[in-house]
């Protein structure tokens, strides 16, 4: 089921009513069926792999936490770290079969034929698998709460259902936020009360969240696919401006989940975590990815690149780090040469930048022209790399890379630009929708968040502003039967 | 004490939000409105509001007309005040399809104490593939009647079920269907003059082309319609062909709901063909197939069904073109002609003025021809002349364009000829008897 479905629009109001008719102690487990049903709406079989996550990260917290409580503590710290291997083996297992298979089957057979081993091997099987949505997601969400056990961060949950819950929790299902144990299954064992407060700002969030999604990442996304499904017939101008229309196209299909998410989780008394910073506003690359899809930056960080050693073993360690843990974000985006070619990319800004910057002092006092300068300079560094990522494919991303060194600034006054089916009009809304995305950012960068603002002012004021934006989306959105659908891109990831 | 001042001010704060939800849902109604004023056509459905509010005016209702616009062309309800001497009124919209019918009835009879409905029976809304019915395509009829019914449970499942979910949003609110308009500042003063004109605002419709020729709308509803059937109209393309059981499943399942709701309700119900310009029929392939397929109903039901495309030609004379203005709608002048016809038949039961079959019909109508059917060729339209004889007549045809006239063919029997697809102009066909010398019918097609 789609957040931008006429599915969800009865759907959420019946789960939500109900959820505040019946007794506290029934909350989590009609919330727990809902969200099983929310996902197998996609496809039922799919439910018994979450299922399945489910249960052994869970017998797994469970079963470390007891070896734990063992006298012999070498013994069972041994055992508890075997045990977490097995419950990371399957679990990443799970996720490997289902993502990688048909990257792996690939490969491997172009490796025989080029070595002419005379064997044969029938790899096509690999083609008929069906990514599971969201698994990315709640896999990492269980492996997190399983080392937060393991480190004794916290204690395993005993009750299953609520710990099913955290896992399954509808919102952030499929697209995350990857919320942490300590935030979202605390708030879980804890049922809220209706709140006025809490539904009026899940409101405006939720609106915003669907403002982004539908007025411009759907919108831009109908020129962004044209170019990059047709890359060897546009050139120039065309990929570059397609390139930066896909960066704000990303950016609004995954913060508007993320909000939509935020917004939804709200109205049942739950606050998820904030998955993005006002990233676009970034100085560097470093920073930018300490703004942008946070949930998951945060987890590499915590499960990977400090248990590697992070900045502990030297300058050279911290940069292999670095690029290893790049390097597998982008595996984590899609099984493709490109996508890992994405993360090292970004891997590799960083490791660049702090070469530079070891053998110099800090400026603590840019100035303003020296910041916008920096932060356009990140957008830019930040778009070529989008330009892989997008075209999800080596050949087409090199195809794109050699068309763009072509100059057709006529474009820009010929009125071709408006061909490639965003009309001139809705090109106008759609830059003047992300003028307006650029300044709630703005307020964001400087620690003020709009929809705080908005809720200080009168109450008339908020009733205007969100029938205006609700009228907008109806409006200006990509929705009905004219326009496909379009899924938000990372529940492919 | 202390407990009262807490119950008043938990009241007074739930009364305030309550104020706070009522004036969200006003402000959105208000730009609903806003919008609506701004983008809905004025002109398109000019029709179905003058109809909605006449019949919600209309204090009662002895006989219900539903159906299509062959309904408010071809019958008048007025004449049928006189002959009858009841309230009979025609809540008959363009391209009604069954289940809009369904809502309708229901609607009708929610409202008034209806003794008996009449049911038109269209085979060009009710055959085709299944599905067709929440074609987006076909919704706006649909759309049109909900946007002047009256709000009730009702309105709301007419509103659900004539669409897919995709579709909900541009049912619901009527100005997202001219989403493609939405920056166009022409049209939209366009439609902020045309609603405020005094005829727009007085629900009144009167149009009149240089001919003199005019279109009437009429509140119990009729369209009166002075214009006559064009040489263009007498060119059809050739349709696939209704094969056996042509009715598609949607219309079916309605046409039986309706019959049972009548039943249930104890409201007599008669099922109706209007009579259409032949050429049309002929263009179906195999019109009979449908034909039989509403009498197995209606048998089953035991409810009568007259279809009027086989009346008798002796018993309903309108196969001219001066009694149409298209090639399925009547003007005034048939219209008066079928109305008592219409009278005459369902009042006493005139099954002798049918035949069997519309083939039937063909064979026993006098010689004539009505016009072309075509099909679409590689790099030619194949034309076909549509004559209700197979065998012993001759045709020459000559084809006039602005170079002049060129023959196609001398007198032959043979009916099939081809013409380019980037050409236009008029073909004369001349029709005679084998063995005589003279023509006894000259026509002229435009294509």
């Amino acid at each position: 089921m789609l957040f931008n479905s006429i599915d969800f629009v009865v759907f959420f109001p019946i789960v939500l009513i109900i959820y505040y008719c019946i007794p506290i102690k029934y909350k989590h487990l009609w919330l727990l069926l809902s969200s099983y049903y929310f996902y197998m709406n996609w496809n039922p079989a799919y439910g018994l792999l979450l299922f399945f996550c489910t249960f052994l990260t869970y017998a797994g917290g469970l079963f470390i936490e007891k070896i734990r409580k063992q006298e012999n503590k070498d013994k069972s710290a041994s055992q508890a770290k075997i045990c977490l291997a097995l419950c990371l083996c399957l679990n990443l297992g799970i996720l490997c079969y289902f993502k990688y298979s048909r990257f792996l089957g690939g490969y491997f057979s172009k490796l025989i034929s080029v070595l002419h081993v005379p064997v044969e091997i029938n790899m096509t099987w690999t083609e008929s698998i069906i990514l599971p949505v969201g698994i990315s997601f709640y896999i990492l969400q269980s492996l997190g709460y399983l080392i937060d056990v393991y480190r004794k961060e916290i204690y395993a949950e005993k009750n299953f259902f609520r710990y099913a819950l955290f896992v399954s929790f509808f919102p952030q299902l499929v697209a995350g936020p990857i919320e942490r144990s300590k935030n979202l299954l605390v708030q879980l064992a804890q049922p809220q009360k209706l709140s006025w407060d809490n539904c009026k700002k899940g409101l405006f969030i939720m609106s915003w969240g669907f403002f982004l999604k539908l007025v411009i990442a759907d919108r831009a996304a109908i020129f962004v696919d044209m170019v990059y499904e047709n890359c060897d017939r546009y050139t120039g101008l065309y990929i570059v401006i397609a390139t930066v229309l896909f960066a704000f196209q990303i950016y609004c299909d995954f913060y508007g989940y993320s909000i939509i998410a935020k917004g939804v989780s709200l109205f049942f008394g739950i606050r998820l975590m904030d998955n993005f910073d006002a990233p676009y506003f970034s100085k560097s690359v470093a920073e930018f990815w300490r703004r942008w899809h946070i949930s998951l930056s945060g987890w590499f960080r915590d499960y990977l690149y400090i248990p590697l050693g992070g900045n502990r073993k030297g300058f050279v360690r911290k940069q292999i780090n670095k690029m290893i843990v790049f390097a597998v974000s982008g595996l984590w985006h899609g099984a493709s040469i490109a996508f890992i070619v994405w993360g090292a990319l970004n891997g590799f800004y960083q490791v660049v930048a702090d070469i530079v910057h070891r053998n110099r002092k800090a400026n603590q006092s840019a100035g303003k022209i020296l910041t916008v300068c920096k932060c356009l300079g990140t957008f830019l560094l930040i778009c070529f790399a989008w330009l892989f990522f997008r075209a999800g494919d080596m050949s087409d991303a090199l195809v794109l890379l050699r068309n763009m060194c072509c100059f057709n600034w006529e474009i820009l006054v010929n009125g071709e630009l408006f061909t490639l089916g965003i009309s001139k009009e809705f090109f106008t809304v759609l830059i003047i929708s992300i003028g307006i995305l650029g300044c709630v950012d703005y307020l964001k960068y400087q620690k003020k968040d709009v929809v705080d603002i908005l809720v200080q002012k009168k109450w008339w004021v908020q009733g205007i502003v969100i029938v205006m934006l609700v009228y907008a989306i109806l409006v200006f959105g990509c929705y009905g039967v004219e326009y496909d659908t379009n899924q938000f891109i990372y529940f492919q990831f | 004490m202390t407990q009262i001042n807490l119950f008043i001010s938990s009241f007074k704060k739930y009364y305030k939000r309550i104020g706070k939800i009522l004036f969200v849902m006003l402000l959105c109604l208000s730009m609903k409105n806003i919008l609506d004023y701004m983008y809905v056509n004025y002109d398109d459905s000019q029709w179905v509001r003058i109809i909605w509010r006449a019949f919600y005016n209309e204090e009662e209702i002895d006989n219900l007309y539903l159906g299509s616009s062959h309904v408010y062309c071809d019958l008048n309800p007025y004449l049928l005040d006189e002959l009858n001497g009841e309230n009979n009124f025609s809540l008959s919209t363009s391209a009604q399809r069954l289940n809009g019918s369904y809502y309708l009835l229901k609607e009708a009879d929610k409202e008034k104490e209806l003794s008996h409905v009449y049911l038109e029976l269209n085979y060009g809304l009710a055959t085709g593939k299944d599905g067709e019915f929440k074609d987006p395509d076909n919704l706006t009829a649909n759309w049109w009647n909900v946007d002047y019914m009256r709000f009730s449970p009702n309105k709301l499942e007419y509103m659900f079920t004539m669409c897919d979910k995709e579709n909900y949003p541009e049912t619901l609110l009527p100005f997202l269907r001219y989403k493609t308009r939405i920056f166009d500042l022409n049209y939209i003063k366009e439609q902020v003059e045309g609603k405020q004109k005094e005829n727009y605002k007085n629900y009144e419709f009167r149009s009149e082309n240089e001919q003199g020729q005019i279109i009437e709308f009429y509140e119990k509803g009729y369209w009166k319609v002075t214009r006559e059937l064009s040489p263009y109209g007498l060119l059809m393309e050739q349709k696939d062909g209704l094969q056996e059981n042509p009715l598609t499943q949607d219309a079916e399942t309605c046409l039986r709901k309706i019959i049972e709701y009548c039943q249930e309700e104890q409201i007599e119900i008669t099922l109706f063909s209007t009579p259409v310009y032949e050429l049309d029929l002929i263009a179906t392939g195999n019109y009979d197939a449908y034909v039989s397929q509403i009498n197995e109903i209606a048998e089953e039901y035991q409810i009568e069904y007259y279809d009027f495309n086989l009346c008798k030609e002796e018993k309903l004379p309108l196969q001219s073109v001066d009694n149409f203005w298209d090639t399925i709608h009547l003007n005034s002048k048939g219209a008066d002609t079928f109305t008592r016809v219409f009278w005459d038949v369902v009042e006493n039961n005139q099954k002798d003025y049918f035949y069997d079959s519309f083939e039937e019909k063909l064979n026993n109508a006098e010689e004539r021809v009505y016009g072309f059917t075509y099909s679409k060729g590689t790099e030619n339209r194949e034309f076909k002349i549509a004559s209700n004889r197979e065998e012993n007549l001759e045709y020459r045809v000559v084809n006039v364009s602005e170079d002049g006239e060129a023959l196609i063919q001398d007198y032959s029997t043979n009916k099939e000829f081809s013409i380019p697809y980037d050409t236009s102009g008029k073909c004369k066909v001349e029709v005679r008897r084998i063995g005589e010398t003279e023509a006894f019918q000259v026509m002229e097609i435009m294509y």
